[in-house]
């Protein structure tokens, strides 16, 4: 019976900020954050105690993992251990880019959008929806084949996918806070256009893209891996974790030469993910007002 | 109605109309226009308190943002001291709407959460040229002046009430030293027991500063206590404007009865044996209103001229105008 | 008022909600009670955050999962508090009928309204589609829906505020409810259109001794269709009794306050009083008497020991100081 089932909710004023409902929440995002700053340490200390040289052979080909060799070596008798800790250094800050690249486009571009409307809008999101219109993974793939393999081009490719998303989104918060009494105070103080975007619209539509970004950034390491795996991004011999686990594909039976930057991929994309649930929890966007 | 004498009013409105587009289904493109208020004229002297009273839809508040361009009117004329709004640059809005400011409904809604109270009140100073020590002793000062106490200033509006986050609203209108605060339904989001100390605090600020008031409510009671004159408005249009005491104690116009005698009055001995004209129906939609009177649907003295001619706003009394066509005084 | 020898049809007896909240709970009732008989109009007045809401969904069973109540609803001898599911479902809509305050969110936005109507028939009685739909026609004439046998066929979106709220009402007769439970029922509806569910609800309650739980903040309201008040304050009642002792013999310091501070039509130049402070939030347990901050009249006692509900006259005040009676007490000697 429809009478039943939307019996109005009981609005209980919000109680102070606070963090994690559940104890399980808690628990992922310490790991989440665990995780993010191991990578963090390893990704800028990496150089002073890594044991090997991420492109020197050392020992034996495809040795299987021992003391010496903690995932044991590859084909070119590289340390995989060594080569999946100096991936970070290209993975990360890549998808760190491409993510800061994408919410400031996007934000820029998606809060003219929203706020002025118009033909900006049309522009934009006739530009946005074009984009989208592709899988992401296939434009992303047409876009890096055309400007050439390379992760810089792989960088470049991503953000032309991703941008989009964002521009989407803040426009949609945009036109959400556009209507609330406060801004219509703004006006009627006699506030400028671009004070009152930067003031009242912006600080109140950005949260929403911050968590989304988080939570992004997994997705960004996957497809950057994915690009060099399929060789669009970064070129053999730089140690990055799509182009390992090509290397290693081919070989079935040394299993740890895919398994390490598999494991790296893994480990990133989940502590994001984690960092993003969290994040979206602190800053519960529903119960403020 | 004077247009030289040396009490000029403050407001001049004349003719407003405010059309908008409505879509009426998606698969039909043509739009429809809605007319929302539809040739609405009344003047408003300085320091005086003009109530516009109606139901949901008559087109009150729509008026109110028309007078202070924070909609832009389809036709009609706003003269503010003498200055016609509707022609104004919008630098020249912005620096004109220093003299007039808003009160609004929603305290929730109307204060940015991300800004302090200090933040919030002080702003239209920023906005309007004045540096950060003036900006900080001004809105202590206002905020002494809603009675919230200057050390509010350092908070943000979710640590107050409904009733206190209503005081921020009028201390951020007052910031600027307004001459005509424009206020849309101020108390009706408020518990029972916090309207009267915003009332009293409006009453005072009215009072003390010789503020003028542009009063939205749909509450008899309330603007009972408000107001100076008020505008009955129904579908669009006034019906009567009259002078507060005499409306109440002498309405003319049939809806402004019916809604004198459907406001409930808290006690029990009074309100069980009142003599109540009770409306049929609901209001028509603006999208189609009727022909000539509009309250004629609903009207229990309709005859087959109101449906014809549209009866005009004409003085029946000093200060007493009404649009129908029967006297019923008499 | 009814015989107050027969047993009330709704009792509540020490009613506690709590809502579990981010960093702990509301005790949002604190020990409730209410009494409602046959046939009468039981109006539960506060504002928001006063509890009255919570109390009546947590008679009904509707609270939501984050919330628990304990204590007593006694419904015609049945406790409703802890009943298995499918007993609280045949009581709700069938003996027990309700009303909110926004009718659209209410309804269906995909049914015309005779279905919706029939529906809530079919739930509680064993009757053909055919039947029910006749029966909801019936129930839309009763409720003085204008041409109601062509209009059945409307969408909610297709009626006025006014119009969706007689719906409600519709269908919670449909099926004979010894009682009505209307929260808010003319909140979002304009005066005019206010005066006739009133008048509608007047009449129904007159033709067919239908008892009513009436929750609002709107005293107007409550003075026009109410027997008894039952004011809250915090959670708890603070004062209850015959409408007009509450009304013209105030007894509690915030039943005092609210009437100072309403606007009147009728009296133009009395000042208004405002009773200033803000209510609790509930949060933590008050210490002594919830309005002690407050209350104008409050002694030092009265921040230490919270008073129980206690008669006096023809009501039952929870005051320790009890400012009129002491003034009339005086007066008399």
């Amino acid at each position: 019976m429809s009478l039943l089932s939307t019996a109005p909710r009981l609005l209980v004023d919000v109680a102070p900020r606070s963090t994690w409902k559940s104890p399980w929440k808690r628990v992922t995002v310490i790991a989440g954050m665990t995780v993010t700053s191991f990578w963090l340490v390893v990704l800028i200390t990496l150089s002073w105690w890594a044991p090997y040289k991420p492109l020197d052979a050392v020992g034996g080909r495809l040795q299987a993992p021992s003391w010496h060799h903690l995932f044991g070596t590859d084909a070119l008798s590289r340390d995989v251990f060594t080569r999946t800790l100096y991936g970070a250094r290209q993975t990360l800050p890549v998808s760190v880019g491409v993510i800061v690249c994408a919410v400031t486009i996007g934000t820029v571009l998606g809060s003219l959008a929203g706020f002025f409307g118009g033909w900006i809008e049309s522009v934009v999101m006739r530009l946005v929806d074009v984009t989208l219109a592709f899988p992401p993974i296939f434009l992303a793939m047409a876009v890096a084949a055309a400007l050439g393999p390379g992760l810089q081009n792989a960088f470049f490719a991503m953000v032309i996918v991703w941008w989009p998303i964002y521009a989407r989104l803040i426009r949609g918060q945009v036109q959400a806070v556009k209507h609330r009494d406060h801004i219509q105070a703004a006006v009627s103080i006699g506030a400028t256009r671009w004070r009152i975007l930067r003031k009242h619209v912006l600080p109140l539509s950005f949260t929403p893209a911050l968590i989304n970004a988080t939570l992004d950034l997994g997705q960004v390491v996957i497809l950057t891996a994915t690009l060099s795996f399929l060789g669009l991004g970064a070129k053999p011999p730089s140690p990055e974790w799509g182009a390992m686990i090509t290397d290693g594909a081919q070989f079935f039976y040394q299993w740890w030469v895919a398994v390490a930057p598999g494991i790296a991929i893994l480990t990133v994309a989940m502590s994001f993910n984690f960092l993003g649930d969290g994040l979206r929890d602190a800053l519960d966007v529903r119960a403020k007002r | 109605m004077t247009s030289t004498s040396i009490e000029a009013p403050l407001v001049q409105v004349r003719d407003l109309v405010k059309e908008f587009e409505v879509r009426r289904s998606s698969w039909r493109t043509q739009a429809t226009t809605l007319q929302a208020v539809s040739g609405v004229s009344f003047d408003i002297s300085a320091g005086e308190a003009l109530a516009l009273v109606g139901e949901s839809g008559c087109g009150k508040s729509t008026t109110a943002r028309c007078v202070l361009r924070l909609t832009e009117p389809t036709s009609g004329s706003v003269r503010f001291d003498g200055v016609e709004l509707t022609e104004l640059s919008s630098g020249e809005l912005r620096k004109a709407r220093k003299r007039f400011q808003m009160v609004f409904q929603d305290p929730y809604t109307s204060l940015n959460p991300r800004m302090t109270v200090g933040e919030i009140v002080g702003e239209p100073l920023l906005v309007h040229g004045a540096n950060a020590a003036e900006q900080l002793a001004r809105a202590a000062e206002l905020l002494e002046q809603v009675q919230l106490g200057a050390d509010a200033a350092d908070r943000y509006p979710h640590q107050f009430s409904g009733g206190q986050r209503q005081r921020v609203g009028i201390a951020r209108a007052l910031a600027l030293s307004p001459d005509l605060i424009a206020l849309d339904e101020p108390v009706s989001a408020l518990d029972v027991s916090i309207q009267a100390e915003i009332i009293r605090l409006l009453q005072h600020l009215r009072d003390e500063l010789g503020l003028a008031f542009l009063f939205i409510a749909h509450d008899l009671s309330v603007v009972r206590h408000l107001s100076h004159r008020v505008a009955v408005m129904y579908l669009g249009k006034i019906v009567e404007v009259a002078r507060t005491a005499d409306l109440y104690s002498r309405p003319a116009h049939p809806y402004t009865k019916a809604l004198l005698s459907a406001a409930p009055i808290p006690d029990p001995l009074i309100e069980r044996d009142r003599v109540r004209i009770v409306l049929t129906g609901d209001p028509p939609t603006p999208v189609n209103p009727p022909s000539g009177c509009r309250f004629r649907t609903r009207c229990w003295r309709a005859e087959s001229l109101c449906a014809e001619v549209e009866p005009p706003l004409i003085d029946i009394a000093e200060g007493h105008k009404v649009a129908c066509h029967f006297n019923l005084w008499s | 008022m009814s015989d107050l020898t027969t047993p009330p049809l709704l009792e509540i007896r020490d009613l506690h909600v709590r809502f579990a909240v981010r960093n702990g709970q509301v005790h949002a009732v604190r020990g409730l009670d209410l009494t409602v008989h046959r046939g009468e109009v039981a109006a539960v007045v506060g504002e928001s955050g006063s509890g009255k809401s919570a109390s009546m969904l947590a008679t009904l069973g509707l609270l939501d999962i984050n919330a628990s109540a304990s204590g007593s609803v006694r419904f015609d001898g049945t406790e409703l508090l802890g009943a298995p599911p499918p007993v609280l479902r045949s009581i709700r809509g069938g003996r027990i009928g309700m009303i909110f305050q926004d009718p659209m969110t209410s309804l269906n936005p995909v049914l015309d309204i005779r279905r919706q109507i029939a529906e809530a028939v079919i739930t509680h009685r064993q009757v053909s589609p055919r039947q029910a739909e006749s029966k909801a026609v019936e129930l839309l004439e009763m409720v003085s829906f204008p041409d109601a046998v062509r209009r059945a066929r409307s969408y909610p979106h297709e009626l006025s505020g006014g119009m969706r709220q007689r719906v409600m009402i519709a269908m919670a007769l449909a099926n004979d409810p010894d009682i009505l439970i209307a929260d808010e029922p003319t909140t979002a509806l304009d005066v005019t259109v206010q005066a006739q569910i009133l008048d509608l609800l007047r009449s129904l309650r007159q033709s067919r001794e239908l008892a009513i739980v009436l929750i609002t903040h709107d005293l107007g309201v409550v003075a026009g269709l109410a027997d008894t008040v039952n004011v809250m304050y915090a959670g708890r009642i603070a004062e209850s009794g015959p409408v007009v002792d509450i009304f013209h013999r105030p007894q509690h310091p915030y039943t005092i306050g609210l009437l100072a501070s309403l606007p009147r039509l009728d009296r133009p130049d009395r000042e208004l009083t405002p009773i200033g402070g803000v209510p609790p939030r509930l949060y933590e347990e008050p210490e002594g008497c919830s309005f002690a901050p407050r209350c104008r009249y409050a002694v030092e006692a009265c921040h230490e020991v919270e008073p129980p509900l206690e008669r006096v006259e023809a009501s039952m005040v929870a005051c320790s100081v009890l400012p009129m009676r002491s003034r009339t007490a005086e007066g008399s000697l």
